[in-house]
């Protein structure tokens, strides 16, 4: 990571830490206005690890606009995280209108966040180079446009939507749960579900991994960044048990992780980092960003490596 | 799924979408049951016109190579085989020729017909 996404990763962290600091006093006033039990000690668990957990996760990303919905998503926790134990400390607050209140305030919160993230680190573009001459290509005529595009299923990532369903249908019938713990864990087994279904795309600007059904991007990798691409078959133990779905584990490795083995793209990124995807046919796609990156470098008459 | 265009080339964009999809089934590297790009994905990818790459489509699903389903977009049937793809692209690559000699369809079929006898 270069010094000037690390000095903003730093200024993004401290932008979160007013959030992060307020959602943990709001998990201690909902300790201490909470009827105590194992129930609740599971959700406001629940509750820390992806109120708090998710958007600190994200922010090691190294990734601008990741950063940026995180430190927005630290905000908005701290907001409604009061939710509840705001309406204990003052019963007298009208239902329908505190619901109301809770959720612009946490909206407003979260654009807060999102402005204070501040300018993305100004990195200076990397030159144009071309790929390896041995490494595979698929020949594209001069002013030739393309798409290719492929659909990978991540059963494990919708193993992990259907076990955080089944804990909150748990939560609901215990009556254990508040409402705000089902509706969050309701929220992430709808993200989980939905980025278990992905398009794989490769066109002249890049690959990108977009969620199947309502093409939200889960990842990218733009052709600015890419040195070249291999197709190549994955190696399970250069990653951990839990790792499908979008990679944001580390800031070196990107990507989307579908199956445990089998045909993967890899592109080499600028600043050492590397971005994998699982999916069938990752030879053609290999060839066309390789194919795309001579086509630059050739209009900036760029020597092979 | 590869689907290419070459602004430069004489032969209709829309048949050009249309040709990268046969060429893709008939290398085996689609088949039955896969969905296509949605037209709008491939316009916007492309910098085509989405009634351009619907018309493409549209030739697929008319030799029975794709179904396409409001809200399901655009999906490869049980006769997307190789040879089935290839026998397609034999057809449009005829139609083309015809074309350029100044022939009409009925032209064609009859060259057709000829050589099955």
């Amino acid at each position: 990571m270069s010094t000037s996404t690390t000095r903003t990763t730093r200024r993004r962290l401290l932008a979160a830490a007013p959030g992060t600091a307020l959602a943990v006093a709001g998990i201690l006033a909902l300790v201490a206005t909470g009827t105590p039990g194992r129930g609740s000690a599971l959700a406001i668990v629940l509750l820390g690890l992806l109120g708090l957990g998710l958007p600190l996760w994200q922010l090691r990303s190294g990734r601008p606009d990741v950063q940026r919905r995180a430190v927005g998503s630290a905000w908005a926790f701290a907001v409604l995280i009061w939710w509840v134990p705001a309406a204990r400390l003052a019963p007298q607050l009208p239902g329908a209108a505190w619901t109301v209140l809770v959720l612009s305030a946490a909206a407003a919160a979260y654009l807060l966040g999102y402005l204070l993230a501040g300018p993305d680190a100004s990195n200076p573009p990397a030159p144009a180079a071309r790929p390896p001459h041995d490494a595979v290509r698929t020949p594209l005529a001069p002013g030739e446009r393309y798409l290719w595009s492929r659909t990978v299923l991540s059963r494990p990532t919708l193993a992990v939507a259907a076990l955080l369903l089944v804990a909150a249908a748990l939560q609901l019938l215990s009556g254990a749960g508040s409402g705000v713990v089902v509706a969050l864990v309701a929220v992430a087994v709808l993200t989980t579900a939905l980025s278990a279904f992905a398009r794989v795309r490769v066109d002249g600007d890049g690959v990108h991994v977009r969620q199947a059904l309502l093409g939200r991007t889960l990842t990218d990798a733009p052709l600015d960044e890419v040195r070249s691409a291999r197709a190549e078959q994955l190696d399970p133990d250069r990653f951990r048990w839990n790792d499908y779905g979008p990679l944001r584990r580390s800031p070196g490795l990107l990507g989307y992780r579908a199956r445990r083995s089998g045909e993967a793209l890899v592109l080499d990124l600028t600043r050492g980092r590397e971005f994998v995807v699982t999916v069938a046919d990752a030879a053609t796609a290999a060839g066309l960003v390789n194919a795309e990156l001579d086509r630059r470098a050739e209009r900036g008459a760029v020597p092979p490596c | 799924m590869l689907i290419r265009v070459d602004p430069s080339s004489t032969v209709p964009l829309g048949d050009q979408v249309a040709a990268s999809v046969r060429r893709a089934v008939a290398e085996g590297r689609a088949g039955a049951g896969d969905r296509l790009p949605s037209a709008r994905e491939v316009a916007g990818a492309l910098g085509i016109n989405l009634h351009t790459v619907l018309r493409g489509y549209q030739q697929l699903r008319d030799e029975g190579l794709v179904e396409l389903r409001r809200g399901r977009g655009a999906v490869l049937t049980e006769r997307a085989t190789g040879g089935r793809a290839e026998l397609s692209r034999s057809a449009s690559e005829l139609a083309a020729l015809a074309r350029r000699l100044g022939l009409d369809e009925a032209d064609a079929l009859d060259a057709v017909r000829a050589a099955f006898r």
